[in-house]
């Protein structure tokens, strides 16, 4: 797999030159409550991007991670303004919603056989559309948004010492989707659908459960953002995580995942994450008209999947390359032998 | 052996960092906002709003005159996970002070609170954050409410049907107006609300919205829009169904004047918000050197503008330099 | 025998305006004095005249298998071209053509960017417009100067977007022309077939002599156009042009052309099935709202609604392969590559 260390070598790379040129010009970059934001900013993005490599690494997408942390933050601030339930209450409910949502998408996909994109497009309509039924409303019916007053749930948006609390949680999430996708039979399975469904499928790997169990995990992972989200913002409010799904999934395919699957590692989404974070981040600093933010933002992620489509296909060439100058090497050795010797 | 290596490269890189950044905290003291360096910073919910860039005229040319002031106007997006997003860097970089126009009252309250924690004087534009906080400047809110509705209850001789088209959830100003409009509204009890309905501040979701009250009400006398651009987009709704009826909105931006002349919109309230950013940003430095803490307070202290109610007849009272 | 057959046959080709029809009726009873107005037919209609001009558009990328995100985007871009340039010319009627001309052909600019870089890189369409979306949008800001500008008149411009022609709202006719011309080209033309073709296969439509870069680019360039157009009725029927404009939109593109049987892996679809699609979400929405159901369970509904859609869809061409006129295109291309690739191996 050299190919995939150097592309990774690449993105590490990538990632220093920005921090090394930031941090030269602009001395509000690399001070510590900026660093320690910087990577508050990616954790959120960054534990929804741990999931969504499960199901991108399958050939799949999940464009409903956003709507899903709404309803689930939704669900939250109404146990906490509603009920005196304890906290892990909430944060239980939250998590089993998560891994219900994503247990859905699975369904609808495997099932129903809708294409990912479809069943994820709309079950963002519909989580989004129970996040605004379940909002909290005033007496003339309204929407109002209620502040969350539990401490023991707002202890989740702070920190240890200088280290907030959603970094800690980001790299735990990072390590165990790592572990799982490179150690487990379930994550060579989740590979192997993602290289080739009908090898997968003829080989007797269940890719239905597989499938299932990849959107499970972005949900679980989704409804965990949401909590460090709604802690940090100590209130729910039925928008939250609008075009959320967007910045996940470039981070996902910037950090080496490819959308034809089979490609890419939690590693890869991790530093895809942290670059996303750095890059809004940096651009802060020079005080540019806000409309320099989303320009500079796309041109890089446009610049970035060129990269990586033609460096693939170079790599892809040079292995078809190497392959048929193997087969000839092998005739031509044949050849000799047999000419040589007998059948052997 | 190789995932290991990279994951050990990337803590070696943050630890780095964390080692390479010096730490510092400093203490705000109270600087003199005429003559020290200041940094001030302008946080609209949306800076492409009339609203919003009329403030923002306002307070530019407040701060025009002293070069020790260095402003910043930063975009809110509609977002308020944006808005606190900018919010945390602002606390970062240590401005001495934030204008700030809260998209949702709630959602920013821990930003806000954070900033008045800091020493950094929070001052809020019509939309307020759920927490004590240095100041808000705003435009009448519950009596623009109750004004529009006593004008309409006189409208339709106190006897028809009026949708609202509303502020998005969680602008404080929209549930206040709302509220003035409402309990007014009960006073005249032949006037019935039939509906109403988010039009997110913008003309063109104004435009949609209304087409869904024609559709849904075949008799509607009168409209009110919680501001100018909902109302200018009700307005092109009803001219396209060909239906005519009493539009009101609220704020008084220039677009609005221009259709009460040309008989578009039957009302509005005025406000002069070139005005109320240049007193935003009077407070603004007046805070920065006041021995006051935001973060000691129980209550918001408020800055009231005075409206004019504009119709028809008023329309030409308004000065063309005070159209904004 | 053969009636039953001809029956189904029947109902699997005219499965889409039944299915309107049922909806009409049902609602019809349910609502009578309201919903069976003209005037509510009107206004289901210029509903979704904005993404319904988009939507002709846009289903040539995605017929190609690829996808047109960026559309909102370029509908507030080309609404600020349009205006900027009335102004700059007094608001007379030769600022307004030359203003149309100006945001059509950044429309058309955009969408040539898209199909080259979606095709000489052969990158994701889904990611790439969503890029270009930030960066059209932060064009827009940049043109704009973040403010709102105002455009009331002159009449000739507000005509577009707000006027009324017979009593029908002119954007009315401007969805229905598109709409149109979309299906002349997508039906009538060697373009057409071409994009079909390659959508389906894009290796064999390459071997058949099919110019897929030139397609590709080609069928961005239509979608920019239609978006573009679709931004200009917009700025006219707010009279205004601001950067934020025309948000969202894609989705309820995606959801006309999803629910109307385009599968978004290429080479299968129709326009009418697109417009059709749009018009279902349309009547849903308006009838839920004539109803008194809130507007906050529309995109609640919406979804629901893409989840039936394709699912039947799927099951009833499972049971009906090879009917579609698209099948038959499809296994003739198949047919093609079949005999190219024996012509290969009996080469020495």
């Amino acid at each position: 797999m050299r190919q995939e260390t150097i592309r990774r070598l690449f993105s590490l790379l990538l990632l220093s030159i920005l921090i090394v040129a930031f941090g030269a010009t602009s001395k509000l970059f690399l001070t510590l409550p900026n660093i320690f934001t910087l990577l508050r900013e990616a954790s959120v993005t960054g534990i929804l991007a741990v999931g969504v490599t499960f199901v991108i690494i399958t050939a799949g997408i999940d464009l409903s991670t956003g709507a899903i942390v709404a309803f689930v933050a939704m669900v939250c601030a109404n146990i906490f303004y509603y009920t005196t339930l304890p906290v892990w209450v909430a944060l239980a409910a939250g998590l089993l919603i998560g891994a219900g949502a994503g247990y859905l998408n699975g369904l609808l996909v495997t099932r129903l056989h809708l294409p990912d994109f479809i069943a994820t497009l709309s079950t963002q309509g519909i989580f989004r559309g129970l996040a605004l039924i379940i909002a909290i409303r005033s007496s003339t019916g309204s929407i109002s948004n209620k502040v969350i007053t539990n401490q023991g749930f707002l202890l989740l948006g702070d920190r240890v010492s200088v280290v907030y609390l959603v970094t800690i949680a980001f790299f735990v999430v990072a390590l165990l989707g790592q572990g799982i996708l490179k150690m487990t039979p379930l994550g060579t399975h989740t590979y192997a659908i993602g290289s080739s469904r009908k090898s997968a499928d003829l080989s007797g790997i269940n890719s239905d459960r597989v499938k299932k169990v990849a959107f499970t995990i972005s949900g679980i992972c989704s409804a965990v953002g949401a909590l460090f989200l709604t802690a940090r913002m100590q209130t729910a409010i039925p928008e939250l995580g609008t075009g959320l799904e967007f910045d996940v999934i470039a981070a996902v395919v910037i950090g080496g995942c490819a959308f034809s699957g089979g490609r890419g590692d939690v590693f890869g989404s991790v530093v895809g994450a942290l670059f996303m974070a750095i890059l809004t981040n940096g651009i802060y600093k020079y005080n540019l008209p806000a409309a320099f933010h989303i320009i500079i933002k796309g041109c890089v992620i446009i610049i970035m999947v060129i990269f990586d489509s033609v460096y693939h296909r170079r790599m892809d060439d040079r292995i078809r390359k190497a392959g048929k100058m193997l087969d000839q090497a092998a005739a031509a050795a044949e050849a000799a032998g047999g000419g040589a010797g007998g059948i052997s | 052996m190789r995932k290991s290596v990279h994951w050990g490269i990337i803590t070696v890189m943050i630890v780095a960092l964390a080692l390479a950044a010096a730490g510092q905290v400093s203490a705000q003291a109270k600087k003199n906002p005429y003559k020290d360096p200041v940094k001030i910073a302008y946080l609209p919910d949306n800076i492409g709003d009339t609203v919003g860039a009329a403030w923002g005229v306002g307070i530019k040319r407040e701060f025009a005159y002293f070069p020790n002031i260095t402003y910043q106007v930063f975009d809110g997006k509609l977002s308020a996970e944006t808005q606190n997003q900018i919010m945390t860097e602002l606390i970062n970089q240590k401005y001495d002070c934030i204008i700030l126009q809260a998209h949702d009252a709630a959602a920013l309250a821990a930003s806000a609170r954070e900033a008045e924690k800091q020493g950094i004087p929070v001052i809020d534009l019509n939309l307020d954050a759920q927490t004590p906080h240095t100041c808000l400047v705003a435009m009448v809110d519950y009596e623009a409410g109750s004004l529009v509705a006593q004008e309409i209850a006189k409208g339709v001789g106190d006897n028809g049907n009026v949708v609202i088209i509303e502020a998005p959830p969680g602008a404080s100003r929209g549930i206040n107006v709302e509220a003035g409009f409402r309990d007014t509204l009960k006073a005249h009890p032949g006037v019935k609300i039939l509906a109403a309905q988010d039009g997110e501040w913008l003309t063109e979701k104004g435009n949609t919205v209304m087409r869904d009250f024609l559709t849904k009400y075949p008799k509607i006398n009168a409209v009110f829009a919680i501001n100018d651009a909902m109302a200018e987009g009700a307005s092109q709704a009803a001219a396209a169904a060909g239906r005519k009826m009493i539009i009101w909105g609220a704020d008084g931006e220039k677009k609005a004047l221009q259709y009460i002349e040309q008989g578009k919109l039957t009302g509005t309230i005025y406000t002069n918000c070139y005005d109320e950013g240049a007193t935003a940003a009077r407070m603004a430095l007046y805070a920065i050197g006041a021995e006051i803490n935001g973060s000691k307070f129980t209550k918001t202290p408020i800055i009231k503008m005075a409206p004019i109610v504009v119709t028809k007849d008023t329309v030409a009272s308004i000065a063309e330099k005070d159209r904004w | 025998m053969s009636k039953t057959m001809s029956a189904r046959v029947l109902i699997q080709k005219f499965q889409r305006p039944l299915i309107l029809l049922v909806l009409v009726v049902v609602l019809t009873l349910l609502q009578p004095d309201a919903f069976a107005t003209v005037s509510n037919f009107k206004s289901i209609f210029l509903a979704i005249s904005i993404y319904g001009v988009m939507v002709s558009g846009s289903i040539f990328t995605i017929l190609l298998g690829g996808i047109d995100l960026a559309v909102g985007a370029v509908a507030a871009l080309s609404g600020a071209c349009t205006v900027l340039t009335i102004i700059a010319f007094n608001y007379s009627d030769i600022g307004v053509i030359l203003g149309i001309l100006a945001g059509l052909l950044a429309g058309c600019f955009v969408g040539l960017m898209h199909g080259v870089i979606i095709s000489k890189f052969r990158v994701p369409a889904f990611l790439i417009t969503v890029a270009t979306m930030n960066i059209v949008y932060g064009a827009a800001e940049l043109l704009t100067g973040n403010q709102t500008i105002n455009i009331i008149s002159p009449a000739s411009f507000t005509f577009v977007g707000g006027g009324q022609l017979f009593g029908i709202p002119f954007p009315i006719y401007i969805v229905a022309l598109m709409a149109f011309l979309s299906f002349i080209i997508l039906n009538m033309t060697v373009f057409g077939r071409q994009v079909y073709a390659t959508g389906g296969n894009p290796v064999a439509a390459s071997l058949s002599g099919v110019p897929v870069f030139r397609t590709t680019c080609a069928a961005y360039i239509i979608s920019g156009f239609t978006a573009a157009a679709a931004g200009i009725v917009l700025a006219s029927m707010n009279q205004q042009a601001i950067s934020k404009a025309a948000q969202g939109y894609e989705n309820d593109v995606l959801t006309a052309i999803v629910v109307g049987g385009t599968s978004l892996m290429g080479g299968e679809g129709s326009i009418q099935g697109a417009i059709f699609g749009a018009l279902l979400v349309g009547i849903l929405n308006n009838g839920l709202r004539l109803m008194g159901v809130s507007s906050i369970y529309h995109t609640l509904v919406k979804g629901i609604i893409i989840i039936i859609a394709v699912s039947f869809d799927f099951y009833s061409r499972n049971r009906n392969s090879g009917l579609l006129r698209t099948g038959r295109l499809r296994l003739w291309m198949a047919r093609q590559v079949a005999i190219l690739m024996k012509e290969e191996k009996h080469q020495p």
